[in-house]
């Protein structure tokens, strides 16, 4: 259904173009659930914006993103604003921030219906009282105003709102990040159940493991601004092949108990990237020829990596 | 919002009341002796206790503001001590001229303004941007009287177009009427608009980074969609608030430019009254100008909380 | 927009100029500016008069250089009585927050309902026209502009942590204020000073106008703009000067308020 194809951006800062994604590729089917999984740096958030088209303006962007075989990346505007909210749905990250202030929830939900299926405000009115009570919102009056939501409340408005047309696709970019941990959990099984019931494909971008590896099947690690291992969850989770993965794993809480190993040095700023593989200058298992190339995506069947001395081999 | 309401109301009426205080010690208490400042220093000390028993200056201060403050409430504004007219109809002569040239000053701002703001605003950075507000810099900086100076010098004196100065009447037709007010308005309307603008403009640019704005865009919205049924309407609150600040103004401080286009309006009563040393038409109509702000002030409270329903809780 | 930097030196550079112009007129003009030459009355602009004569002779170049000094003058009175008297009240509100607070601010507010100009007008008209009352009437009208936007500044700066350091370090209020809250303040109060010269420059001008400022024959901007106004059929010229004379006062503070706005506090900063 989708198929991203060697994506790679550049965004205008300080009179250069700086790449923040380079040769990024997947593909993602209904009914399937992916995860970009990076930290803040990583591209993730730009994969997400570029699929949607809504990046910053002056952006330079080549490859393609193949929606059921068009390319959205050539799509005039118009077009893609059809394809918006209507076939690809999107949450954000700030739920405390992604809502109009000035209108009810009720009303915004609503807008989506309005605009793509030319709904009178009577019926897209009754599908958002229903969208809403799906979410799990449906003791709280659509007459109501965000600020009159909590966090969790708000976030299950923006789910029911990129979920009104029924799309294809939801992306869902850091949904539970600004949440308290006691809802995280809720929400997230939500996206999940919510995708398995409509048939709708799930890109889910965060920068937490543990997320992860609870709602999708497939995972992409991505590290300032490729991709460097994906593979089936289960597969890269036991099987971590690249050193990064590895880093990010041991940099987590672990469990049970015990202190968590951070990785040392810090994210390459973007402007700044070394030639070769980003990772290597914090990588244990550099070597020489690592700087000097960047190394492809390789790998036997699914589950592939983007390092020239993955882990489980010498 | 009920109690939002009440206790917006229940400022107002203490501010109208203070209000109408201190006019009232500022005119007729501290200068002592309102008699001596009618009549000017040097009058005769019979002349004077004639006048001060005539117009009940000699009562008490506090009964006679409690007695002021009573007429005021019943519509009786006293008698000019000028003309022997009922101050009342004075007003209702000057307001006919000054509220037409205000609502007119402020719709031709605003319809201006916004426009020019919100375009700014979405072309930020670019050269409509910055020729804009270069204009609206220059705007900004014109003194109105100047500007209706100039204004004559264009469409009176050199085209011929429009009148130099004075007021027909609107007796004298309805047409007759608006074409004296066309010049005064644009005089007041231009220097406001200037600043309108740009606020309007910060406003908007404010409002079109807020995550909402992307939301729309991601639900489907055009650029433009999202300006104008998002980011404009949150951009308002202020915009409004600025609005009725230039309203209030234009009600009450047109004084300047009622005297060059010789506008027989409710600024230049007042100036005449204070040189005629006519007290009870300069504390009346300060205390209702006073009360217009006011008023206006609340009235953009309303509307500012019918806008945002943040603004509606009652501590607000 | 970079606009920041270009408002900057451009404002500096007007304000200067004007400030330059006004105090070169208290030594030195081309001519007195109250010599009166009726034969010359109305010149067009000449060698001898860049921009002509008025209706009695008087060469305006000269009138309007002295014509700054008056203006720059009441405003600089004018906003230092505002400010003077505005800043401490606006600190002492946010020092002690609660009543007091209330209190400034209730007082602020009845103040804001009093149309500035008309009342301006009032209290020169009652008290005597002429420069000192200007100045007086112009700055009560500054002084709950600077309260309110002092109060709204360090009440910001009072929640930080450095003064409730120097809170239990023993610092009294009035020492906090002065030695912490003030400097983190001062730029705000930088900006508001510019607006409100502006302002007053403008307020002073229009006061001239209606005969209430600076008398005769002392040269006021606004009042050559009234006189101008009587000749304006014969020489159109005598009523561009004085305004555009003001206009430019004020574009230059506006400019240099920007541009300060724009360097002096990030915090401050607007996305121009």
């Amino acid at each position: 259904m989708l198929e991203v194809q060697d994506l790679t951006v550049a965004l205008p800062m300080g009179g250069r173009f700086v790449p923040v994604l380079a040769g990024v590729s997947f593909a993602l089917d209904r009914r399937q659930s992916v995860g970009l999984v990076g930290e803040s740096g990583s591209g993730k958030s730009m994969t997400a914006l570029a699929i949607m088209g809504l990046l910053p303006p002056g952006a330079r962007v080549t490859g393609r993103v193949l929606l059921d075989g068009s390319d959205l990346l050539a799509l005039p505007e118009r077009d893609m604003c059809a394809v918006r909210g209507r076939r690809i749905g999107m949450v954000f990250q700030e739920p405390m921030t992604a809502l109009n202030p000035l209108q009810t929830i009720g009303a915004q939900v609503a807008e989506p219906l309005r605009i793509h299926f030319s709904q009178s405000r009577a019926e897209a009115d009754a599908t958002a009282a229903r969208l809403l009570a799906r979410v799990g919102l449906g003791a709280v009056s659509a007459h109501r105003y965000p600020h009159q939501l909590s966090g969790g409340q708000r976030q299950r408005v923006v789910i029911a709102m990129a979920l009104a047309c029924g799309p294809d696709l939801l992306i869902a970019d850091e949904p539970t990040t600004a949440l308290d941990v006691s809802v995280q959990a809720q929400v997230l099984d939500l996206l999940s159940d919510l995708a398995e019931e409509s048939g709708m494909g799930l890109l889910l971008i965060t920068h937490d493991l543990g997320v992860i590896s609870q709602t999708v099947r497939e995972v992409l690690l991505m590290y300032a601004g490729r991709v460097v291992e994906q593979g089936p969850t289960d597969s890269v989770f036991s099987a971590m092949a690249h050193p990064y993965t590895h880093a990010l794993f041991r940099a987590r809480p672990p469990d049970s108990g015990g202190r968590p190993v951070a990785i040392p040095g810090l994210v390459p700023d973007p402007s700044h990237r070394p030639p070769g593989c980003a990772f290597a200058p914090r990588c244990e298992r550099a070597q020489a020829v690592c700087a000097e190339r960047v190394p492809p995506l390789a790998g036997a069947g699914q589950h592939r990596c983007a390092c020239l001395y993955p882990m489980g081999a010498s | 919002m009920l109690a939002f309401l009440l206790r917006r109301l229940a400022i107002l009426l203490a501010t109208l009341l203070a209000a109408s205080l201190v006019v009232f010690v500022v005119l007729q208490v501290l200068p002592g002796d309102p008699a001596a400042l009618i009549l000017g220093t040097g009058a005769r000390e019979d002349t004077l206790a004639a006048v001060r028993h005539q117009l009940g200056l000699d009562a008490p201060a506090w009964l006679r503001y409690l007695r002021w403050l009573g007429g005021l409430l019943s519509g009786n504004f006293g008698t000019s001590y000028t003309y022997h007219v009922p101050v009342a109809d004075l007003v209702r002569q000057r307001v006919l001229v000054s509220l037409p040239l205000a609502l007119f000053a402020i719709v031709l701002s605003t319809a201006l303004a916004i426009p020019v703001g919100v375009a700014a605003a979405a072309r930020r950075g670019g050269a409509v941007d910055a020729g804009l507000m270069g204009v609206a810099q220059v705007g900004v900086a014109l003194p109105n009287f100047w500007l209706g100076l100039l204004l004559i010098l264009a469409f009176a004196v050199h085209l011929a177009w429009l009148p130099a100065s004075g007021f027909p009447g609107w007796d004298a037709g309805v047409w007759a009427g608006c074409r004296a007010l066309i010049l005064p308005a644009v005089a007041l309307a231009l220097p406001q608009a200037a600043i309108l603008a740009r606020v309007t403009r910060a406003a908007v640019i404010d409002t079109l980074g807020e995550d909402f704005v992307r939301t729309a865009r991601a639900k489907g919205r055009s650029r433009r969609a999202a300006l104008w049924r998002h980011a404009v309407p949150n951009a308002l609150v202020p915009v409004v608030t600025l609005i009725g600040l230039q309203f209030s103004f234009l009600l009450a401080g047109t004084v300047i430019i009622e005297n060059v286009f010789t506008l027989p309006g409710l600024g230049r009563l007042v100036f005449q009254a204070i040189a005629q040393r006519d007290l009870i038409v300069v504390q009346d109509l300060v205390v209702l100008l006073a009360g217009s702000v006011i008023l206006v002030n609340f009235l953009v409270d309303l509307v500012a909380a019918s806008i945002d329903p943040r603004l509606r809780r009652a501590g607000g | 927009m970079r606009s920041g930097s270009g408002s900057l030196v451009a404002g500096a550079g007007i304000s200067v100029l004007m400030v330059a112009v006004a105090l070169l007129s208290l030594v030195w003009t081309p001519y007195p500016p109250t010599d009166i030459d009726i034969l010359n009355k109305l010149a067009a602009p000449s060698v001898a008069h860049p921009l002509g004569t008025d209706h009695f002779g008087r060469d305006v170049l000269s009138m309007l250089m002295a014509g700054a000094s008056s203006s720059l003058s009441v405003a600089l009175i004018a906003v230092v009585v505002g400010a003077g008297l505005g800043v401490p009240l606006g600190g002492f509100a946010a020092a002690r927050g609660g009543w007091a607070d209330d209190a400034v601010m209730r007082a602020c507010d009845l103040a804001f309902a009093f149309p500035a100009l008309l009342t301006a007008v009032m209290i020169t008209a009652l008290a005597g026209p002429g420069a000192g009352n200007a100045m007086l009437a112009i700055g009560i009208f500054n002084i709950p502009v600077f309260a309110r936007v002092t109060r709204a500044a360090a009440r910001q700066i009072w929640t930080r942590d450095f003064v409730r350091a120097a809170r239990v370090a023993g610092r009294g209020d009035v020492g906090i204020s002065v030695l912490h809250v003030l400097p983190n303040i001062a730029p705000v109060l930088l900006v508001q000073v510019t607006i409100q010269f502006a302002l007053a420059i403008v307020a002073d001008a229009g006061l001239s106008y209606v005969g209430l400022g600076t008398q005769p024959p002392y040269p006021s901007w606004g009042r050559m703009l009234n006189d101008a106004q009587t000749y304006i059929w014969r020489a159109p010229l005598l009523a561009v000067f004085p305004g555009a004379a003001i206009t430019l006062a004020v574009l230059g503070l506006n400019l240099l308020g920007d541009g300060l706005q724009d360097l002096l506090d990030p915090r401050l900063r607007r996305r121009r």
